[in-house]
This record gives structure tokens, C-alpha cells and sequence, in this order.
């Protein structure tokens, strides 16, 4: 059998930079307050550079350039352009807001932080929206930056595995980081996001007190960001089937933390950030990858700017250009490759590694299986997290914080409960433009769900108690009767040696290496990459009538990650000429399923003991079904190492002149999601307009 | 020069069913780039009859290759051997010969494959039940006269059922029949086989088998009452399963089930619609009410997974 496209594929059909008109201008949209000097085009820019890049051609020239728009760089982006600077945000993607607006918008920040104030005195938002009272008791919200820098290094606290998120976060990061939560919430609220009550804490964000809050519109007649408003239809909670280009995933009611008619998710945060930044004057240049940074010599001096390629997204049905939801401040530039100048400085927040196999086998060799993707592939791209931050720091000389940090941790790499779509994390349905690229939403059969199927391997062998394949590690918690965190109580003893014993250990303890064996070598692991490849659910119709599923569009559909089929032998066949990762045909399907179905008969599974777990039904009512388990890696918690300033540091640990990084291109600090690339991006801002070039 | 580089049958392992409709592709190559778009090809089979007219349709880097074309499969079985052939052409006012190039590929037996199911978990001595056994054809075939038959452990024949005019409901052609059927008189654990018999025993499919396990129990003793209620609400839970090995049974509206048991040990689990599994282990010794309260799995959440 040929040997299958081993490489991270292309989006479908791929950009033939032939067939575009060749743009020679420079076409920028009206914007507010923008500089006549701030942007300049090519023939008339030639920057002052040191021999070894003296023959560089400057096309545009700004005083901060930000590779990526999504948390951190919008973030940083604002706060550069109230500082006065010119600044442009260059992004690979057709639209803003990089994974910050698939998100749940959960902000996790703290430190006594304007949010937490106003919960603590029981207030309301300053429009009134908030009618609910506080989620959290007061006591579990009086909190200080020494108190959340005190969490976030507390070497005590670990995980199932005795690994500590915090024991290895880098000290002069972190406390910068804790010092700036209070201003970056209040910025964040300054630029029209809405905070919910807080209810809890994100990972990583210290454990003593709760500090977490998600963003939220109200329903309303419109969309209107200065007013706090959206439609169900933009929210997606008008049909349950559609989403909207406003917002790719449907936001979730948030009722419990806001009140009747507020909805809540990562586009009540991305969206008013956009606006915002529109509004100021920031420029962007969308389907523009960012690919290098220019330093005066390979190893030393400033960094002068940046280079970047074209990489357009076209519209999965009728191949046009993507458009931006907003258009005012792009800048329409279709080169091939292009030079942009930073006069002061270059922000790097293109996001982690989650996207590149090869850059996540580092840490998990088996991840190396491209059949794997990163979440939100679809809304992101091919490019979406693929290090392109972390492979351009290296290129001059940037070391390296906390690699080791990313293993272990609940969401970095786990086995999602949505089949049959590649991208199995979130739930865009159809009605955001990139819909097409994601083929079908896929059945979120839950953590339940997994009881009423067998899951094979690419040779169609069962590998793992499929009852346990959704299992993630377990948070890292303090001991106590519900687990310590906010919400369950203050007894909390942080740097007691005692959070570490292993009495506690072990009661933490999570059988969850189902993904361990879902990567596992196989028979049809070959030499010399030995790719685990794709699984697969198998079950029957006597299942989908159990469970209720609904195999049909938008849920499923003709793509290569579900099938149907007569017999279990069709079934096999359909997989192995269907599927674009499937290298070997599922020679042992057959065999499992006959093989299974004794074991159904007997009530017991000698192989992987589901007996004990769950009841076991046989699959044998035609018609029969695959449909694709995806392995997510999720997230990246190693990356370029910075300072309290968010500056790059070099392999001897000295300040790379005008470079800057943050959210996921930065490591050295365990924590998830937004809050830390919000507050990255704050300080990267503030100081990125300090620097001036040499 | 000219050279047909390749015909293949796309899509396949170059087995074919036999006379079924075979898609093949057709790619023509020569020593130097030439668009050969529109010329015709032609295609024969052994015994030197063509079976199919075909241009090139697209020229691509040096090469020109025909649209994805089918032809009928050969009638007869074995292996067969076709000729592509390029007509003879003139190049340089120099005239050249066809040139022609040959492919070969096995003629296989219809693959069929039998299912068997809705067997009951458990039957009562020497009673009649039913169950459905179903057929498809690897190419698509109808079982015109077709007929089911089983045999029971011993061999013996236990019924003979005419294969179904229908495709079962959501199948593409897995046509069925429902057949009657007596189990033993003894308790046990019985394998039994289906298998189709066709008119004049043709050729032109392959014999194939399915078992099934029939399981004849004891007359129950005991009446075991599941109510499945959500734990949280105390509403009751329509269309879970209950299951106590090898009983089977779902709720109903007012989310109970019913299931008569012989006395003895049983592990009882009660899910589905999106529950966590209830167990628990009872020894059944007389009718027995078992009040589940079933977790409901609201998915994985930020909060799930960070506390």
C-alpha cells in the first residue's frame, strides 16, 4: 500500500500564489490617528543597519512590530499605541485573536485585582449588567501580589505524577507577572471587556484563592461592542446548529455569574480588544506569517525588525480571500516575503509549539504523529502554533525557559470526547467561515460516552479500557477533603512539606494513560518514524439507538474521520482508503470485533477488564460505524525565556536589545490560558515604547 | 518515443469482483513533454476484443493521463491480462508503430457478508425466539431466491428463510429476513451458524458464515426493579440500561425497568444517556427494588480541570 502524506498538511485548496494579482502599492484602510510616518512604503524606506544587514529593503517601518494578534499581542498592541507608539501586528491568520477568541475567556489574574475588589464589596459591574451576587466568599477573594506570587513559586504543591507546577516557574517573571495583574484587569476593562463574577481559579494561577473570571456580552438586538450588547445570532445561541464569523464557538450562558441575558465566552474578550485596538489605530496585517527576526548581526546587536511571508487563507467553499470581521486598520499587502523595521522594538507573541510535531516530539516523541493536530485547527490555520516565535528567537541566539514544564499537565495532551472531526476541541458549528476547513463538529459523546464503543488502533486492535481513555491527570491541588482550591475552603497551608507527602500523592492519583496507549507502538508502527497513527470508535447501530447520537451533518460527515458501513469488513476498508493518516489497513478489525462480542457474552474482558468499569454490549446491528478519537496537545508551557520585562534573554543571560515575547512563546511559567499572556503582553507594551533603537 | 507508462485499476488491490464495473486510469508518457490531450486510447481484453474507448484528457508535467473511466469486469475467474494500446501516430514524418502496453488482474468471487443479530441475551429452555439475519454483496448483488439457513450446534437444520426484497434501514444493501427460531431444551451456551444458500449454487459469489451464541438459561426466580433517578433532581431517567449479566433491559418513562432473574450474584450497572455507570453487586434471593441515582456527565469543564 503507498505510504500516505506523512507531512502536516496543507489547508485545503492551498493558495497558488500565481493565480493573485501581484500588488505593488501599499493599501491601507482609513485609520484613526495613524501617523503619516508610521507606515512608509518601500521605495522611500532603507533602514540604518549594521553591515550584515545592510542591504536589507525596509517596506514598512513602525515603531513596535507584533508578530501575533491574539492575547498577548493585542494586549501588547494597545498598550504600545496609548503609549504613543505607531505599532503593527503582523498575524498568519485571515482574522484577530488567535486562540484567546475560540477560548472560554477564562482570565485568571488576582492580586487584589479590581475584579476581586468589587466581588469582595458584593458590587455590581459599573453598567449594572452583573445582578447576581458574588460567586465567591469574600474571604476567598481578599488577596495581595505577595500572596499570589507566594502560590505561583510554591515548590509544596504538586501534581498526581509529584511534579510541581510551580516549583520551576522562573521568580523575577512571575513576580513582575503577579505586580501587573491589578493594572492588566483594569486595562482589560478600560478597553471594553466585561468581567463575571469570579468563580475559581485557572490553572496554574496559585491555588489560595480564587481569581478567575470570564467575559461576558449581554443578549441584545445588536452587536455593539461600546455597548456591551450581542445578537443570539452573533452569540450562536440563536440555533443551536450555527455559529457565527463573530464568534467561531457558541457562547455559553452565563447566567450563574452575570445574570438573565449574559452570555459568556473568549469572543466577549477578543472582539472588544480588537475593537479597541482598531479604534486606537493599530495596524494590521492579516494572512502574513511571521518568519524571522532581523538582528544587526547574527548574535549581537539590536534587533532591527522583522521578515514575513504571504500566507493567504482562501474560503474553504468558494476559494476567495478570508476577510477579517473588521477591515478598518488592515493593510492589504500580498508580496511573497516583505521587511518590516522596528524603530523601537519587536514583540513576539505568535503563540507555543502546540501545532508543530516536530518542535512537541521534544517532549512527547510518540506526538511526533501528525495525524494529531493542535485545537482550533480550523479557526487557526496550518500555521496556527506552529513555534514560529520560538524557531526565530533561536536564529539569534534567545535561550530557553521551562521545556519541562510542558509535560503533565491536564490539558496540554489528552484524548478529547468530540469524534469524528480533526478538530476535536471546540464546538464550531457551521456558519463561521472556517467551518469548511473542520468538515463536521464532530459528537461529543462525553466522558460517557466511551462505554458504548471499542476504540482500535491503526492495525484494528483495541489498546486500553476505553472507559478510561478520556482520563486526564489530575489538577495539582492542596490535600484536604474535597482537594485544595478555591471555593472548597481556606485551610490551605501554602510551602507546607506536607502538601507533597505521598499518602497525598497517591489519592490524587489518576489512571489516565489511555493516551499513553493510544500512542503506543503498533504493528503498523513503521521505521523510522513509527507512528503510532489514527484510532478509531467502533460500534454499531444498536449503539447510536442507545445513545441517542446523531451521526449526520453538521455532527458528521463525508471528510475521512467518520464512516459507515454494511459490515465490519467494509467498515475497515472504508478507514483505510478514507482516512488521510491511515498508513495500513485495519487487518485485525474483524477479528477484535468477533473477539469483543465473545467477551460481551462471557461478561468479561480478560484483556482490559471493562467489566469492572462499565457495562459491555456486543456490535453486531448493521449498520456499523467509525469514528475518529483525536489526541489533542493543547497548549505549550516551554518557550523563549524573558525577564520581568518581558525582554528575550540570550544563552548568557543578557537582554536581546529590542526583542520582546510573551504569552505561550515565552516559557519559564506554568500557568494556562489567558491571564498570562494578557499581563505578558501589558509589560511587553509598556516597555517595548521605552526602547529606542541604536 | 512514446511509452504508456501505466494503467491501473484505481482503488484497488488489482482484485476485481467478477463482471462488476472496474474504474480504471490510463497515463501516457514520452521521451520529450507532448500534449497528447484528445487522442484516443484503446483497451482490450484477452481475448483481443476492446472493451473500452478512451482519450487522454489532461496533460500534466511530462505526462498525459484519461479521465477515471470504467469498464465491465471479465465474466470468467482467474487471473486476466488487457492491452492498452496507442494507436499508431507519426512523429518527425517518421511513422511509429501502436505502441501498447499490458495490465493484468485477478477475477475474484462476489465477497458476501452475513450479519446476525437482536439474538435475545437469554432464552428459556426449548423456547421460540426471534432474530434477524442480513446479507451484502461486495458488489452490491440482490439475493434474487437467496435463503438463509441455520444450523444449530449439532449441525441440524433449524430453519431455511427466504432473503428479504428490503435493504435494512440505514444500510446501502444488506438485505435481510427475520427469522423464527426454537432454542434447546437444555440450558447451555450454543454456537450456531447462518449461512445463505442460493439458487443453482453459483459461482459468482463466495460461500461465507456468520455464528451467533444462543444462551439458555433456567426459569427466573426473582423480580429485579431497577429505578434509575438523576441524582441531583430525583427525576426520573427514561432509556438508561440495566444490565445484570447477561439480563439486558432499558427504563422507561418512569425511569424503571424490570427484569426477572434466577436467584444468585449479580453486578448490576445502570447508564447511558449521558449518566456515569451506577454498580452495584447484589445477591438476588428474592424480588428486589434497587433505587439508582444516576450521575449526569456534564462534560469537562475549565473548572473540571483546574478545580
Amino acid at each position: 500500500m503507498t505510504k500516505k502524506n506523512d507531512d502536516t498538511r496543507d489547508e485545503a485548496k492551498a493558495h497558488d500564489d500565481k493565480t493573485l494579482s501581484r500588488r505593488d502599492f501599499v493599501k491601507t484602510s482609513a485609520v484613526a490617528g495613524l501617523g503619516a510616518t508610521s507606515l512608509l512604503e518601500s521605495d522611500n524606506t532603507h533602514a540604518q543597519s549594521s553591515p550584515s544587514n545592510e542591504n536589507i529593503q525596509w517596506d514598512y517601518e513602525v515603531d513596535v512590530v507584533i508578530a501575533g494578534g491574539g492575547c498577548a499581542g493585542l494586549t501588547a498592541a494597545i498598550r504600545a499605541r496609548d503609549l504613543g507608539a505607531s505599532v503593527m501586528v503582523v498575524d498568519q491568520n485571515y482574522d484577530l485573536g488567535g486562540r484567546m477568541l475560540h477560548s472560554g475567556s477564562f482570565t485568571s489574574l488576582g492580586g487584589g485585582d479590581p475584579v476581586q475588589v468589587r466581588d469582595i464589596n458584593g458590587e455590581s459591574d459599573t453598567e449594572g449588567f452583573i445582578t447576581v451576587p458574588s460567586a465567591e466568599d469574600p474571604k476567598e477573594l481578599e488577596d495581595t501580589i505577595d500572596l499570589l506570587f507566594t502560590d505561583i513559586t510554591d515548590w509544596s504543591v504538586v501534581d498526581p505524577k509529584a511534579q510541581s507546577p510551580y516549583r520551576y516557574n522562573d521568580r523575577e517573571l512571575v513576580r513582575a507577572w503577579a505586580e501587573n495583574c491589578p493594572a492588566t484587569r483594569q486595562f482589560l476593562i478600560d478597553n471594553y471587556v466585561r468581567f463575571a463574577r469570579i468563580s475559581g481559579t485557572h490553572g496554574g494561577g496559585g491555588l489560595s484563592r480564587a481569581r478567575g473570571s470570564r467575559c461576558f456580552f449581554m443578549l441584545g438586538e445588536k452587536t455593539d461592542i461600546k455597548a456591551g450588547t450581542i445578537t443570539p445570532e452573533d452569540a450562536g445561541v440563536a440555533d443551536y446548529e450555527r455559529t457565527s464569523a463573530f464568534a467561531p464557538v457558541q457562547m455559553m450562558d452565563a447566567s450563574r455569574l452575570v445574570g438573565p441575558g449574559a452570555v459568556m465566552n473568549g469572543a466577549a474578550l477578543s472582539r472588544p480588544l480588537e475593537y479597541s485596538a482598531r479604534e486606537k489605530g493599530v495596524q494590521f496585517m492579516l494572512h502574513r506569517h511571521f518568519d524571522e527576526v532581523i538582528r544587526e548581526n547574527p548574535f549581537s546587536g539590536r534587533i532591527l525588525g522583522v521578515s514575513a511571508h504571504y500566507s493567504p487563507r482562501q474560503h474553504p467553499d468558494n476559494g476567495e480571500l478570508m476577510q477579517s470581521y473588521w477591515q478598518n486598520g488592515n493593510v492589504d499587502e500580498r508580496r511573497q516575503t516583505i521587511h518590516i523595521r522596528a524603530r523601537r522594538s519587536v514583540i513576539l507573541a505568535s503563540g507555543g509549539h502546540a501545532g508543530n510535531p516536530e518542535v512537541r516530539s521534544m517532549f512527547y516523541p510518540a506526538m511526533r504523529e501528525p495525524a494529531f493536530p493542535t485545537s482550533g485547527v480550523a479557526l487557526q490555520g496550518p500555521h496556527g502554533q506552529d513555534a514560529s516565535a520560538l524557531i526565530a528567537g533561536l536564529k539569534v541566539g534567545a535561550n530557553l525557559a521551562g521545556m519541562q514544564q510542558n509535560i503533565s499537565y491536564p490539558t496540554t495532551f489528552h484524548i478529547a470526547p468530540r469524534l469524528g472531526t480533526r478538530d476535536a476541541y471546540t464546538t464550531m458549528m457551521p456558519g463561521h467561515p472556517t467551518f469548511g476547513f473542520r468538515g463536521s463538529a464532530g459528537i461529543n459523546v462525553g466522558s460517557v460516552g466511551f462505554e458504548e464503543f471499542i476504540a482500535v488502533n491503526q492495525v484494528g486492535k483495541r489498546f486500553f479500557n476505553e472507559v478510561r481513555l478520556p482520563a486526564r491527570p489530575s489538577p495539582s491541588r492542596y490535600p484536604g477533603a474535597d482537594g485544595g482550591s478555591p471555593g472548597r475552603g481556606l485551610d490551605h497551608k501554602p510551602l507546607d512539606w506536607r502538601n507533597c507527602r505521598k499518602e497525598w500523592v497517591r489519592e490524587m492519583y489518576n489512571y489516565d494513560h489511555g493516551l499513553d496507549a493510544a500512542l503506543a507502538l503498533n504493528e503498523g508502527s513503521e521505521a523510522p518514524d513509527y507512528y503510532s497513527g489514527p484510532i478509531w470508535a467502533i460500534f454499531d447501530q444498536d449503539a447510536v439507538e442507545r445513545t441517542g447520537w446523531e451521526v449526520r451533518y453538521p455532527y458528521i460527515a463525508d471528510n475521512g474521520y467518520s464512516f459507515k458501513a454494511d459490515s465490519i469488513e467494509e467498515l475497515a476498508q472504508k478507514i483505510a482508503k478514507g482516512h488521510e493518516f491511515q498508513r495500513v489497513p485495519l487487518k485485525y478489525l474483524t477479528e477484535t470485533v468477533e473477539t469483543w462480542n465473545r467477551y460481551v457474552d462471557a461478561g468479561k474482558d480478560p484483556e482490559f477488564e471493562r467489566e469492572v468499569d462499565a457495562p459491555m454490549n456486543q456490535i453486531v446491528k448493521p449498520p456499523f460505524y467509525a469514528l475518529s478519537i483525536m489526541v489533542i496537545w493543547h497548549d505549550s508551557y516551554g518557550g523563549l525565556r524573558v525577564n520581568g520585562r518581558q525582554q528575550v534573554l540570550d544563552m548568557r543571560g543578557q537582554v536581546i536589545p529590542g526583542l520582546y515575547a510573551g504569552g505561550e512563546a515565552v516559557g519559564g511559567f506554568n500557568k494556562h490560558g489567558l491571564g498570562k499572556g494578557h499581563v505578558h503582553g501589558y509589560i511587553a507594551g509598556t516597555h517595548a515604547v521605552e526602547d529606542v533603537s541604536a | 518515443m512514446l511509452k504508456i507508462s501505466s494503467c491501473s485499476i484505481v482503488d484497488s488491490a488489482d482484485e476485481v469482483d467478477l463482471g462488476s464495473e472496474i474504474t480504471l486510469e490510463c497515463i501516457v508518457c514520452s521521451t520529450t513533454p507532448m500534449d497528447l490531450t484528445g487522442e484516443i486510447l484503446l483497451i482490450k481484453n484477452q481475448e483481443n476484443i476492446v472493451v473500452k474507448h478512451i482519450s487522454l484528457d489532461e496533460f500534466y508535467n511530462d505526462g498525459n493521463k484519461t479521465i477515471q473511466f470504467v469498464a465491465d469486469a471479465p465474466i470468467t475467474l482467474g487471473k486476466h491480462t488487457w492491452s492498452i494500446i496507442y494507436p499508431a501516430y507519426e512523429e518527425n514524418d517518421v511513422w511509429c508503430g501502436e505502441e501498447i502496453s499490458q495490465f493484468s488482474f485477478i477475477v475474484k468471487p462476489h465477497h458476501t457478508n452475513l450479519s446476525a443479530w437482536d439474538v435475545p441475551s437469554v432464552i428459556g429452555c426449548g423456547e421460540t425466539f426471534n432474530m434477524k439475519l442480513g446479507v451484502s454483496c461486495s458488489s452490491g448483488c440482490q439475493p434474487d431466491g437467496w435463503s438463509f439457513c441455520v444450523h444449530d450446534q449439532d449441525g441440524v437444520e433449524q430453519a431455511d428463510v427466504l432473503v428479504g426484497d428490503d435493504v435494512y434501514a440505514g444500510t446501502d444493501s444488506l438485505y435481510y429476513a427475520e427469522c423464527e427460531l426454537n432454542a434447546p431444551q437444555k440450558i447451555g451456551f450454543y454456537n450456531w451458524e447462518a449461512k445463505v444458500k442460493r439458487q443453482n449454487s453459483d459461482a459468482v459469489h463466495e460461500d461465507s458464515i456468520v455464528s451467533f451464541r444462543v444462551r439458555v438459561l433456567e426459569e427466573p426466580d426473582s423480580l429485579l426493579t431497577i429505578v434509575a433517578v438523576d441524582s441531583a433532581t430525583q427525576v426520573p431517567i427514561q432509556g438508561v440500561q440495566v444490565q445484570a449479566h447477561p439480563y439486558r433491559a432499558f427504563t422507561n418513562e418512569n425511569g424503571i425497568a424490570e427484569v426477572r432473574v434466577p436467584n444468585g450474584m449479580y453486578t448490576l450497572f445502570v447508564s447511558g444517556r449521558n449518566y456515569f455507570p451506577f454498580r452495584t453487586n447484589n445477591e438476588v434471593k428474592k424480588d428486589l427494588t434497587i433505587r439508582a441515582e444516576l450521575v449526569l456527565d456534564e462534560g469537562i469543564s475549565d473548572s473540571d480541570v483546574w478545580s
